[in-house]
């Protein structure tokens, strides 16, 4: 009879939001959605590096702009790392309970940012 | 589905296994330079002390990840499947880290106009 409590029972899997219910997906749609996450968290990364770039090198930008670039640039890194996190709960849990997938929330945030930069960009080197 | 079922189960395996190994050097990399950044004009023996801890977290991490992907397959009432973060944690861990360095990074920004 299996025991629950002792030292051979499975760990209970966290979060409780996605594995309270349903049933164990397919492995390769699991592994997938794990892909994605990484996806995401590959985005952050270059986003970093965006950031990190912005303030080492001496670009011909006033302070304002290039400390605004390189908050900018974090804040979509860090939108990015979030929706990674978010958006595999999300989809793990559509994936048990056999529901559709949801599309990436935090994605409009990124494009808004990436937006904002792009703009700036132009009107700073226009100007200059 | 097209039938092809458990016969490409090792492949998407192998594929995240990659990934998870290029995703965490990219990790890596870009950790360590914004400990660089954080560090500043902090003593070396910090500098040090700081640099080999966020390694040896990140390697952890990629490790961690790189051993989940062979359990993908293992059903979860399985008594080794316990032993592996086959849940959210590691996900949770890897976003929460990126999350961090980007909040350091901005920190990092603010203080040179400091």
């Amino acid at each position: 009879m299996p025991d629950p409590t002792g030292s051979n029972a499975p760990r209970r899997r966290w979060p409780a939001l996605v594995y309270g219910g349903g049933d164990e997906p397919d492995p390769r749609f699991s592994l997938a959605n794990e892909r994605t996450l990484l996806a995401w968290i590959r985005t952050a990364l270059a986003f970093l590096a965006g950031a990190a770039a912005v303030t080492a090198l001496d670009l011909d930008l006033p302070t304002v702009v290039s400390t605004a670039f390189g908050l900018l640039l974090a804040a979509a890194g860090m939108a990015c790392g979030i929706q990674a996190w978010l958006g595999w709960c999300r989809a793990e849990a559509a994936l048990r309970r056999r529901q559709a997938l949801p599309s990436p929330t935090l994605g409009v945030v990124v494009s808004v940012i990436v937006l904002l930069v792009g703009a700036t960009l132009v009107v700073a080197v226009v100007r200059g | 589905m097209n039938g092809a079922g458990p016969a490409d189960a090792g492949l998407q395996e192998e594929r995240t296994h990659l990934a998870w190994r290029r995703t965490t050097l990219a990790l890596l990399v870009m950790v360590l330079v914004v400990a660089r950044v954080a560090l500043g004009d902090a003593s070396p023996l910090t500098g040090v002390a700081v640099v080999s801890l966020v390694t040896l977290t990140v390697l952890a991490v990629m490790a961690a990840g790189m051993r989940r992907t062979r359990f993908a397959t293992v059903s979860s009432r399985e008594p080794r499947f316990s032993s592996v973060l086959r849940d959210g944690r590691l996900p949770f861990a890897v976003a929460a880290l990126v999350v961090m360095a980007c909040c350091v990074e901005a920190w990092g920004v603010l203080q040179r106009i400091a």
